[in-house]
């Protein structure tokens, strides 16, 4: 059954992508000027030559079927900036280290935000908990990029704690602040949708209970009132996912990380056509399968849930 | 801490831990007044930062676009008149913080009002004619949740060139699922009131229903949902300015200051500091105004 549902919503998914990949392929194509406009002209024989070879004389929608065979093939096609490079290298470089920056980020703000959560919950109306609650809208007011570079402004130039920036293999440090940077507002946020829900858990007739038969509170919270009270967090997890991808887009611009988040940006302003719509393609397919992944977690975990 | 009289069974061993019925007389009412207390100092600094965003300009000779190369990145100082130093370019910080928060709050607030034109005509609609039509309306908001909405936002403002009209269309366009998913949930519980039956009764058009009966009833919950917009969308503006790709040159706005503020800030960090805390301050005053107005309207988000 489990499966079944699966299956089906991969199936749904595929007209989302499409649908995505039809508005950027357009808009990216409506923007004035074309990817090669360079300061030096180029004679108009080889800029003929040039769009033949890209297939920018042919008509939009022709490109647009171009592009979509292309895309089936698993062929992001040719950047048109960084010469001899296609988008396919491109990405393959940059989207590990993308990914790892964003995985960490987001397994970091699942743990420590529900663990806040819980202990805002567990000692309601203490200090603890008016702290972490005064955390968590704090967390939800600043956004990545004023925390990011006030983080380097007080561990790196006036601690000299932690690098500023740069990516190098096997330096831990390198991860410290982006990762913070990236997760804070995504851990304020689940702190307190699980402050909420286990709040709710909490006062609710089962867990009374499970106290009354004299269950210790670490095993009452374990095996009886975590999993409900993580399923609001659970399905908060696909938009989560989506807003620490975007994060990146300029997380990775502050810290110089040579992910793909930065390629967005300068893709687009570049018209780098192919760029952008590789990006755009892999981060779509990346949102997409967070959805489904949390959709399935969530079928799985709740009983009352119908597939 | 005194415990209500009426559960006298609860075990001794882990009151202190869990507190099954509702907190005591004495901590609630001091919850809520403390609540409250942060809501009113919220809105006290709402004001007084939006007062001084838009009258504060005037008090400073200097403009937001004349430089002064042999002034740069000055500290703050009261002798020559840049109370919050200046930039790299030598122009006033004050003004410029002051000039960007006129940006900033106008986007939120006119993006807000795009926002909710989009998300309450939707959501009546889905809402009130129900069946089919809301099923397929509301499989469309489940699609477009699936997307990261951000990308397009940036694309637009690469594609159309920057300006303001185009920010709040875009956020706009951008933000209104949320709105609407609240809305047509509120709408769903106002159309099987009586006074909707009667209205029927009386003979009035679908149209006129939704105009004189329905709108007006989701008043409320379209105010709250509106506080807790504002400062959402001041924080994607900023996050495009950040960028580069928002307000343009001279003018600015909160996020686009952080952004030459961050590259000044080894050598100037008040350059930093000073919009950075600007947008911090106002996004954090608006979210407790939202969440104290929810609190106090008793209203939870109409979800799924």
């Amino acid at each position: 059954m489990l499966l079944r549902y699966a299956f089906q919503r991969l199936l749904s998914a595929i007209p989302t992508l499409m649908v995505m990949v039809f508005i950027a392929f357009y808009l990216v194509h409506s923007a004035p000027g074309g990817p090669f406009d360079t300061e030096k002209v180029i004679a108009p024989e080889v800029r003929a030559n040039l769009d033949r070879l890209y297939h920018l004389d042919q008509p939009l929608h022709k490109q647009f079927i171009y592009y979509l065979r292309s895309i089936m093939r698993g062929d992001l096609g040719p950047s048109f900036r960084y010469r001899d490079y296609s988008v396919n290298d491109l990405i393959a470089a940059g989207f590990p280290v993308s990914f790892k920056l964003g995985a960490a980020a987001m397994s970091l703000a699942v743990i420590i935000g529900s663990l806040l959560g819980m202990f805002a919950a567990l000692y309601r109306n203490s200090v603890v908990d008016n702290t972490i609650q005064l955390f968590s809208v704090t967390g939800i007011a600043i956004p990545g990029f004023v925390i990011a570079p006030v983080m380097i402004l007080l561990f790196s130039i006036d601690l000299k704690w932690l690098p500023a920036g740069g990516w190098q293999i096997g330096r831990w440090s390198d991860w410290v602040l982006p990762v913070i940077a990236l997760a804070l507002p995504q851990i304020a946020y689940i702190a307190r949708l699980m402050r909420g829900s286990m709040i709710d858990v909490l006062n609710s007739v089962y867990i009374r209970a499970a106290y009354a038969k004299g269950l210790p509170t670490s095993l009452i919270l374990r095996r009886h009132a975590f999993k409900p009270a993580f399923l609001p967090v659970l399905s908060y997890l696909g938009p989560a996912s989506a807003g620490i991808i975007t994060g990146s887009v300029v997380i990775e611009q502050i810290f110089s990380i040579p992910g793909i988040g930065r390629y967005f940006v300068q893709g687009a302003i570049n018209r780098d056509y192919t760029l952008v719509l590789g990006v755009v393609v892999v981060y779509g397919i990346l949102v997409i399968f967070a959805n489904l992944v949390v959709d399935l977690l969530y079928a799985w975990l709740d009983p009352k849930v119908e597939y | 801490m005194s415990k209500p009289v009426d559960q006298p069974n609860q075990g001794a061993v882990h009151k202190d831990i869990v507190d099954f019925t509702s907190t005591s007389p004495w901590s609630k009412g001091w919850s809520q007044f403390s609540s409250q207390r942060l809501v009113f100092i919220s809105l006290l600094l709402l004001m007084m930062i939006a007062v001084v965003v838009v009258f504060g300009p005037m008090l400073s000779c200097y403009d937001t676009a004349s430089t002064n190369f042999e002034l740069i990145l000055s500290p703050p100082s009261l002798s020559n008149g840049h109370w919050l130093g200046t930039d790299s370019l030598g122009r006033d910080l004050y003004v410029r913080v002051l000039k960007g928060g006129q940006i900033s709050l106008m986007v939120g607030l006119v993006a807000t009002v795009v926002t909710i034109g989009i998300g309450v005509v939707y959501g009546t609609i889905a809402g009130y004619f129900g069946g089919r039509v809301d099923g397929l309306m509301m499989r469309l908001v489940d699609v477009l949740y699936a997307v990261p909405f951000m990308f397009f936002v940036i694309l637009l403002m690469v594609v159309f060139g920057r300006n303001l009209i185009l920010i709040f269309v875009a956020i706009g366009a951008v933000n209104w699922l949320d709105m609407a998913r609240i809305v047509r949930g509120q709408t769903l519980s106002i159309k099987n009131q009586d006074f909707i039956a009667a209205a029927k009764v009386c003979g009035l058009s679908e149209w006129a229903i939704i105009r004189h009966h329905i709108i007006p009833n989701l008043l409320g919950v379209v105010v709250v949902y509106a506080t807790l917009t504002i400062p959402q969308v001041i924080l994607i503006e900023s996050f495009i300015s950040f960028l580069g790709l928002g307000v343009q040159e001279p003018a600015t706005s909160w996020g686009a200051l952080v952004n030459d503020g961050m590259r000044e800030m080894h050598r100037a960090p008040w350059v930093l500091i000073v919009p950075a805390v600007m947008l911090s301050i106002t996004v954090f005053c608006l979210n407790i105004i939202g969440d104290g107005l929810r609190d106090l309207f008793d209203i939870r988000q109409a979800n799924v």
